[in-house]
This record gives structure tokens, C-alpha cells and sequence, in this order.
């Protein structure tokens, strides 16, 4: 009884739990805790160290220099590296951004992103939170990780900072409905609004995938890429996480381990924002070949494949990012009334149309 | 929302040297920018009071240090037409080839702070490549990067190097398909383009009523370059056009007339006008004497003189009065960068603060030409 | 504000179009497959740079070196310096010579490498070296100096020893010295 409980709130810990024979409360307690620890560190971690060095490296190579290569060979360490140092600054804090009420919305913040990045399931069994409407409620964590974060730095009281602060605001604000638009689309031919669904419902082969399901899902696969790709803040849309000369980062008024924790923040919208694209549109972790003989295995196989298309997509972003211009806000907005509200609009409606073409069977028409 | 005044600068990151604006906003809009320049004030005219004739030539070189050559020029020209020498062809060949490969390189540099206002790093780092190997080709030249003290009074300082006049052509041979990289990256480029168009627009009559030149006069449409109107060195006899700003019947890009974009759209062009002009010119150099040979220290005859060049940034002019010294009595400075803190406030006040810095990049301001 | 349909087109053909071209451009450079799209730069210092100083072109400017043999002191070098950083001081030589160069210091703190004090030397004394790293730790150690150094008393007695072991030398020899007959009788009396 208690189990199945547990494998409702936790599949993964009821994964870890599994390895063992009790079922105790205290048992189910610890594996709650034991694997969110060990999902952050072993998943979420070495995206960060990935993406920190991706980042950096792609940054050299397209502009003719040599990026980061002290780190170890071709400095793959980088990340590590400076995750280590971090642990070195010097605690100094100015007595405008001190006291608890900024380390509670900092807090709350980062704690936000971490429930909408749990959600994502890394493979058929390793997901450590399954809410109802998980899709739905990622994109509402994110906006309430955005807006503890807005508010920390507007109380800073930094003209600058807060530029960038009402720039996030109405990304936000922008992007919000093309984001929940293009999740119409898949909950219409899916039947559900949670992450796992989504992604049982797709299959291994590219033909398989939510993108080519119907032809309304390619628009909604448009609107959504477009709109993750401006709202996770980098170019062309460095709006907020980016300093210019007449507007600095949000974040620029916290100092030493604070500012490298909160610049994670730009690295976790962008994984987080790579993440959704693929499990909702692209195929999350399924497999193109049977894994029946794998066993408990399958599940490295399959967060495998997760993980070599998340990092397939951020390398595409990190490759914008580093070739394009920004724009301007009201490019941004424009962008966002003129083209991706029609588009997840048309998504939707073709979707619709679709279904009722199909009779019901959208998914899977291809069988 | 009340009136809220941002300091941009005094180091900006939209020129290279120091500018110091004072913007008052309101909200998203800029109400009045007041400019504070002077921050690179050097002496340089008082300087020359001081210097005998020749010892004055290196200054010239550092009062616009991204392309030397053209104050250096205007110098040796004025002094040159009040004493009345006549130098020999080939230095005059000489002197058009490295005019135009130091336009070319503040070209560049002034693209590469362009895109990085609006955050195009590639570009940024590929137009300095680009100025590196022009650099290279001034070090094999005269021995220096990017101060030459190359153009003398009499001629040149020496005559082309070994080398020199292949790696020239090697480089006018590699830099013109280049910019096939800057049109794809940047003039086609949805985002640049729209950062910079309709942006800063400037008429023709303000440009004239302010006394901007060079491709900001260009870019607003007026058909005005020191090159073919005034007749120094041999630049009347080499065929090449100057670009002007594309008008709004260019509806692909829906750029303005005098807008940033135009701006940038001259200068690019113009790289491709410089090339042009140096292959024409290294293809027959006249043989001769590189310089006139000039006593050690001479005096210059009394009189006054104004002689005007045409540098990347437009007018550079020079005012000499000599009563007869070794040194000059007075030695005046009329710098292109100048004029456009004449329009800048006003250019300003109709535009955003997201806008203020390709705005003020655009313009291609040279802080140390202004404050001499 | 009403968009006519084909304008959102046209703009995501725009859009598409710029993000094409911008991602190709930047591709080569990503996978570095031709020397063009290789680093165009070096660690320096900490990894051996491939350039040395000696593969700088000859007429670089670097910094200034006099030979103290040749030069002679004629000031044209300190004349002409734009920013005065060439100091001469010359003297009667413990030889009793004009052209002793007792203090000969650069500034190389003031100097802007012009390259005029190097065009006006007319012995060809003072010359550029390719040398360009000259950081040091305190700003005195910028002023080079050539000179010979100020004439001591020790070295005009030197000089004067010198002077005189020479002269007894010489008087030796020409002591020695016969003159023509003398020698022609001392030759014959020897019996040749």
C-alpha cells in the first residue's frame, strides 16, 4: 500500500527503494530525501558542469580564440573547477542586499526552478516528482522562480538592476500564454498535461516524435521552441542576464558565492528550457530499440538518450547565443503578439481539425 | 514617473575612449542628454608650440590613434604647401596606398564597437582579426602597429619594405570575399537591422547645419568627400565611387536615410571602395625619389595655412600659423569627431535608452580626437 | 493594430533566413577544420608563444640601444626626441678627446618609440632592437643607461700611465733605434 504511495509522489525513490526490502514509513522517508539529493547531484549537476563549459568553449571556438584549456585536457574540468572555487570567495556583503529577506526570496527562487526541474523525467522510471499536470505546473514554477527573482532585485534598489528587472517582468508577461498555448497541442492528442504521459506517448524513432504527430503539433513545436528560446534570457534576447551600458544584470548587486549561485539560475533556464523542448516535442527519453532485455538497466539507456538531446538542443542555443545580436524589447513583444500567438493559435485549431480528421486517433496514426 | 538621470560612462562601452553622458529619462524614453567630454585632454596643440617642426610629427599620430595616418597627413601637407615643396610621385602613391589601409582598418575597429552594442561578439571579434592583419602589414611597413609616424613632412619615411606591397595585395585579395562574413552576419541580419534602423536619424540639413562629415554626411545623403573634391596626392586620377546612404526605397531592409544603419552601411561599403583604390594604385607605382631630403632643423616661412584630408571619420583639417621659428607658432586642430557632439544631444533626446548605445557607436565618435 | 497576414510571413521568412545564414556563418569556426577558422590567438606567457622577437619584421620599433664606441655625442638624437627622454651628457675624455659620452640615459618610460632619435643618428649608433618585454618592478629600472660614465681622477691617471709606459716603449725602440749609416757601418763591422 505505503509503496504505491511512494511510487505516486517519487517514482525514483521508489526506484531506490526497490533495491532494498523494506517498505517501513522511515525507509520510504529516507529514499524520499536520499533521491532528491542523489537526482540533483548526479543529474542536475553535471548538466551545470556540461553547460558551463559548453558554454564557454563554444564562446572560444567561434570567436578564434582558445576558451577554456587548463582544466584538464581541452579544459573539460572547467565547470568543476569553478564550482570548487566558489566554495573559496570571501563572504562580503553590502548592507543593501543583506539580511533575511533576501536570502529567503534568493531561496525561493532557485527552490522554484528545482520543483519545475524535477518534474522532468529523465527516463521511464527516474523521475523523481510526478504532480498532476506536470507540464503545466513547470511552467507555472518557472514563472514563480522569475518573479522571486524580480522581486529580490528590485528591493535592491539598484537603478540598473532594475531595468533588467521590469525586462524580465515582461518577458514574462509576453511569453506566458504562448508557452501554455503550445502545451494545447500535445494535452489535445495526449489526453494529459503530465510530462510522463507526454513522453510515453511519443516513440524512439524521429517520425515517432511529438513534432511530426499531426500537422498542428509543428506549429505548436515552432511556438514553443521560439518561446522557450527567448524566455530562458540569452541572446537574441539578452534582456535581463546580460549588462549593457545602461542596464546591468539582475543579479549584479549580489557579490562572490551568491553571484555564482544565482548565475546558475541563467544555466538552469537554459537546460530546464532545452529539457522541455525535448521531452514534450522531441522524443524525451524513449529509445528507438526494444529495451525488454535491459531490464533495471534500461533506464541508463533511456536517461542516456535524454540527456544526448538535451545537450544536442543547448548546443544549438549556446551557438545562437554566441552568433546573434540581441534585440530589442519591442522586437521581442513583436515577435511574441505577431507571430507566436497566431502560431500556437493555428497549432491548436489544425490539432483540432485533425483529431476530428482522424477520428480520435491522432496518436500514433503512422500504426 | 519622475525624471531619473543615469550616468552612461565616463567608459562606455560604445566608443573606445572615455565619453561621459548625462542622460535624464523618463522611463523608457531619454528627456535631454548633456555630454561631457574632455577626458582624453592631452595638450596636443599647446604641445606644438613647444616642438620644432619635425618633432611634432609623432603627436600627429596620437591624435586619432585608430588611423594615424591621416593626421599625419594633413600635417605634412600643410606644412608642406606654406613652405612650398613639391613632392615627388611616388611619395604621393605611397602615401594614398597606406591612407587607404588605415581607413580600412578604423573601419573595421568602428564596426567591431558597433556590433558589440548590440551584442554581436562574433563580429566584434572577427573585424579585430581582420585590423590585426593590417597591423601586421604596418609593423613590416614602419615598424609599428599602430602609432606610424610613417607620413613626414617632404614624403614618406621610407620606402615600401620587402614584402610589404605583396602582403598588401594578399590581404586586399582576402579581405573583399570576407565581407561576404560581416553582410551575412550583420547588413542581413533581421536583429542588427533592426536594433539600427530608423534609429538616430539625422537629415541632411542637420548633418550640414551641425558640420558632420565623412560617412555621417554621407550616410544622410549628402555627396561630399575631401577626396575627389579637394585635389591632394593622386586620388584624381584613380576611379572609385563613394557610397552614399541608401535611401528608403532599400524597403527590404527598411532603413532610413541617415539612420544608424546607413551608417554602418556606408562605412562597409567604403572598405570595398579602399580596396578597390589600393589595387589600382600598387598596380603602377611611379618609380622616384620617397621623400624630399630636408635639412636637419628648418624653418618654416611665415604664413598661415588650413589644409584639410578626408580621414575614415571625415574632415580632418589642420590650421598652421608659422612666423618664420623652428617651431610653429600656433597649431590648430580641426578634428571630425567634433561636430558630432554638436548633434548628439539632439539625436539623443528622440530616442530610447535601449537605443542610446548603437546610437552613439554609430557615429563612429573618437573620444581622443576630440579632446585632442 | 491590424498586421496584414503577409507581413508576419515576410518576416518569418526574414527571421528563418537571418538565423540561417548567421548559424552557417559561424559553423566552420565551431569544428576548425581549415587553418582560417583555427585560434587566432596564443597563451602568452604561460605557454611558449610561437613568435619570437627575432621573427618581428626588421624595422620594428623596439627598445632603444646605443653603441657607446660609435657614437659621438652630437645631441641630434635628444634634439629631435618629441618627448625629451634622452639625456646626454658629454665631457673632455680622460684622453683628452671631445666626443666622451659620460651619461647617455633613455627613459624608456617617456619614450613613445617614435623612431626619430634612430633616424636622425648620423654614426648609426643608435639603433631599435627587437626587444619588446621590458616590464620591470620599479620605474627606475625604465632609464637605460650607455654612457661611458663621468671622467674620474683615477681614470685620467690611467689614462695617463698608459700614456706614459707607451712613450717609454717608444723611447726604448727609437734608443735602440740607429739611424741608416750607423746601421749600414754596425752591419758591415759585423761582417755580412
Amino acid at each position: 500500500m505505503s509503496t504505491i504511495l511512494l511510487s505516486e509522489i517519487s517514482p525514483f525513490s521508489a526506484f531506490l527503494m526497490s533495491f532494498t526490502d523494506g517498505s517501513t514509513l522511515s525507509t520510504q522517508i529516507f529514499f524520499l530525501i536520499f533521491g532528491f539529493l542523489l537526482f540533483l547531484a548526479s543529474f542536475l549537476v553535471p548538466a551545470f558542469f556540461a553547460i558551463n563549459y559548453l558554454d564557454r568553449k563554444i564562446c572560444g571556438d567561434i570567436q578564434m580564440r582558445i576558451g577554456p584549456n587548463l582544466a584538464g585536457p581541452h579544459g573539460i574540468f572547467q565547470g568543476v573547477a569553478d564550482f570548487i572555487k566558489s566554495f573559496e570567495k570571501i563572504r562580503t556583503e553590502s548592507q543593501a542586499t543583506s539580511g533575511g529577506f533576501f536570502f529567503v526570496t534568493i531561496s525561493m527562487a532557485i527552490a522554484f526552478l528545482v520543483f519545475a526541474a524535477i518534474n522532468v523525467p529523465v527516463s521511464s522510471q527516474w523521475l523523481y516528482s510526478n504532480v498532476d499536470l506536470s507540464a503545466l505546473f513547470v511552467v507555472v514554477a518557472l514563472v514563480v522562480s522569475r518573479l522571486f527573482l524580480f522581486w529580490s532585485a528590485y528591493k535592491t534598489a539598484n537603478a540598473w538592476s532594475t531595468v533588467s528587472a521590469f525586462n524580465m517582468l515582461s518577458v514574462i508577461g509576453y511569453f506566458l500564454v504562448p508557452l501554455t498555448l503550445a502545451l494545447v497541442s500535445p494535452a489535445l492528442l495526449v489526453g494529459s498535461l503530465d510530462l510522463q504521459n507526454i513522453a510515453l506517448a511519443q516513440g524512439g524513432m524521429p517520425w515517432e516524435w511529438m513534432v511530426f504527430n499531426g500537422p498542428g503539433s509543428f506549429f505548436s513545436f515552432a511556438s514553443f521552441a521560439v518561446a522557450l528560446f527567448i524566455w530562458h534570457g540569452r541572446a537574441p534576447s539578452n534582456l535581463f542576464f546580460e549588462s549593457t551600458s545602461v542596464k546591468s544584470e539582475v543579479i549584479s548587486e549580489f557579490e562572490g558565492r551568491r553571484y555564482f549561485v544565482l548565475k546558475q539560475i541563467e544555466v538552469f533556464s537554459l537546460f530546464l528550457a532545452a529539457a522541455l523542448i525535448v521531452t514534450v516535442y522531441l522524443g524525451a527519453w524513449r529509445a528507438p530499440f526494444s529495451l525488454e532485455s535491459f531490464g533495471r538497466a534500461a533506464n541508463i539507456v533511456e536517461a542516456c538518450i535524454f540527456f544526448t538531446k538535451t545537450m544536442f538542443v543547448t548546443f544549438v542555443m549556446i551557438w545562437f547565443r554566441w552568433s546573434m545580436p540581441s534585440a530589442r524589447l519591442k522586437q521581442i513583444s513583436n515577435l511574441s503578439w505577431y507571430l507566436l500567438l497566431p502560431a500556437g493559435f493555428a497549432g491548436v485549431a489544425i490539432t483540432l481539425l485533425w483529431l476530428a480528421v482522424s477520428r480520435g486517433e491522432g496518436v500514433r496514426w503512422w500504426l | 514617473m519622475e525624471s531619473f538621470e543615469i550616468n552612461v560612462g565616463p567608459t562606455p562601452a560604445t566608443t573606445s575612449g572615455p565619453l561621459h553622458l548625462r542622460v535624464q529619462t523618463d522611463g523608457h524614453r531619454v528627456v535631454q542628454a548633456k555630454i561631457e567630454a574632455g577626458y582624453l585632454h592631452r595638450g596636443m596643440e599647446k604641445v606644438a608650440e613647444r616642438m620644432t617642426w619635425l618633432s611634432c610629427q609623432p603627436y600627429m599620430g596620437r591624435i586619432d590613434y585608430v588611423s594615424a595616418i591621416h593626421c599625419e597627413h594633413a600635417y605634412a601637407l600643410a606644412v608642406e604647401k606654406l613652405c612650398g615643396f613639391e613632392i615627388p610621385e611616388r611619395s604621393k602613391a605611397i602615401r594614398v596606398v597606406v591612407s587607404e589601409l588605415s581607413r580600412i582598418a578604423s573601419h573595421l575597429l568602428s564596426i567591431a564597437w558597433l556590433a558589440r552594442t548590440t551584442n554581436a561578439s562574433t563580429a566584434v571579434m572577427f573585424a579585430l582579426r581582420d585590423r590585426e592583419k593590417i597591423c601586421d602589414l604596418f609593423e613590416i611597413l614602419c615598424g609599428a602597429r599602430l602609432t606610424y609616424n610613417y607620413v613626414r613632412i617632404g614624403g614618406v619615411s621610407n620606402d615600401f619594405t620587402e614584402g610589404f606591397v605583396d602582403k598588401t595585395i594578399e590581404f586586399i585579395d582576402y579581405i573583399v570575399p570576407k565581407l561576404q562574413e560581416y553582410h551575412q552576419l550583420l547588413t542581413n541580419n533581421v536583429f542588427f537591422i533592426g536594433r539600427l534602423a530608423g534609429v538616430g536619424v539625422v537629415s541632411a540639413s542637420q548633418a550640414i547645419a551641425a558640420g558632420l562629415s565623412g560617412p555621417n554626411l554621407r550616410a544622410s545623403g549628402v555627396k561630399l568627400d575631401k577626396r575627389k573634391q579637394e585635389d591632394y596626392e593622386i586620388y584624381r586620377k584613380i576611379d572609385f565611387s563613394t557610397p552614399l546612404g541608401a535611401t528608403s526605397a532599400d524597403s527590404f531592409r527598411g532603413a532610413v536615410q541617415g539612420d544608424a544603419f546607413n551608417r554602418y552601411f556606408v562605412r562597409i561599403q567604403e572598405i570595398e571602395q579602399s580596396a578597390v583604390i589600393i589595387r589600382q594604385v600598387l598596380a603602377n607605382v611611379p618609380e622616384g625619389k620617397y621623400a624630399l631630403t630636408l635639412p636637419r632643423v628648418f624653418k618654416v616661412p611665415a604664413g598661415e595655412i588650413y589644409v584639410s584630408v578626408e580621414s575614415p571619420r571625415g574632415t580632418q583639417g589642420i590650421f598652421i600659423r608659422s612666423t618664420g621659428e623652428k617651431y610653429p607658432d600656433r597649431l590648430r586642430l580641426r578634428t571630425p569627431s567634433f561636430p558630432v557632439l554638436n548633434i548628439l544631444p539632439a539625436v539623443l533626446e528622440s530616442s530610447t535608452l535601449e537605443d542610446m548605445g548603437p546610437l552613439v557607436a554609430s557615429f563612429d565618435y573618437l573620444p581622443s580626437e576630440v579632446d585632442r | 493594430m491590424a498586421l496584414a497576414q503577409g507581413r508576419v510571413f515576410f518576416g518569418v521568412r526574414k527571421n528563418l533566413a537571418t538565423a540561417y545564414r548567421v548559424l552557417r556563418v559561424t559553423f566552420p569556426y565551431l569544428f576548425g577544420y581549415r587553418s582560417e577558422y583555427r585560434e587566432n590567438t596564443e597563451q602568452y606567457p604561460d605557454r611558449v608563444s610561437a613568435r619570437m622577437p627575432e621573427d618581428l619584421p626588421a624595422k620594428v620599433r623596439g627598445i632603444l640601444k646605443n653603441d657607446i664606441e660609435k657614437c659621438s655625442g652630437c645631441r641630434y638624437c635628444a634634439d629631435v626626441c618629441p618627448v625629451n627622454c634622452i639625456e646626454i651628457e658629454t665631457e673632455v675624455g680622460p684622453d683628452r678627446s671631445l666626443s666622451w659620452v659620460s651619461v647617455f640615459d633613455i627613459d624608456h618610460s617617456k619614450c613613445i618609440f617614435c623612431g626619430m632619435c634612430v633616424e636622425s643618428c648620423p654614426t648609426g649608433s643608435l639603433i631599435h632592437t627587437k626587444e619588446y618585454e621590458a616590464s620591470t618592478e620599479k620605474l627606475d629600472s625604465l632609464v637605460m643607461g650607455f654612457g661611458r660614465g663621468w671622467v674620474t681622477q683615477n681614470m685620467k691617471d690611467a689614462w695617463n700611465r698608459e700614456q706614459q709606459a707607451k712613450e717609454a716603449k717608444a723611447e726604448e725602440a727609437a734608443v735602440n733605434e740607429l739611424s741608416p749609416i750607423s746601421a749600414e757601418i754596425k752591419r758591415r763591422l759585423e761582417g755580412s
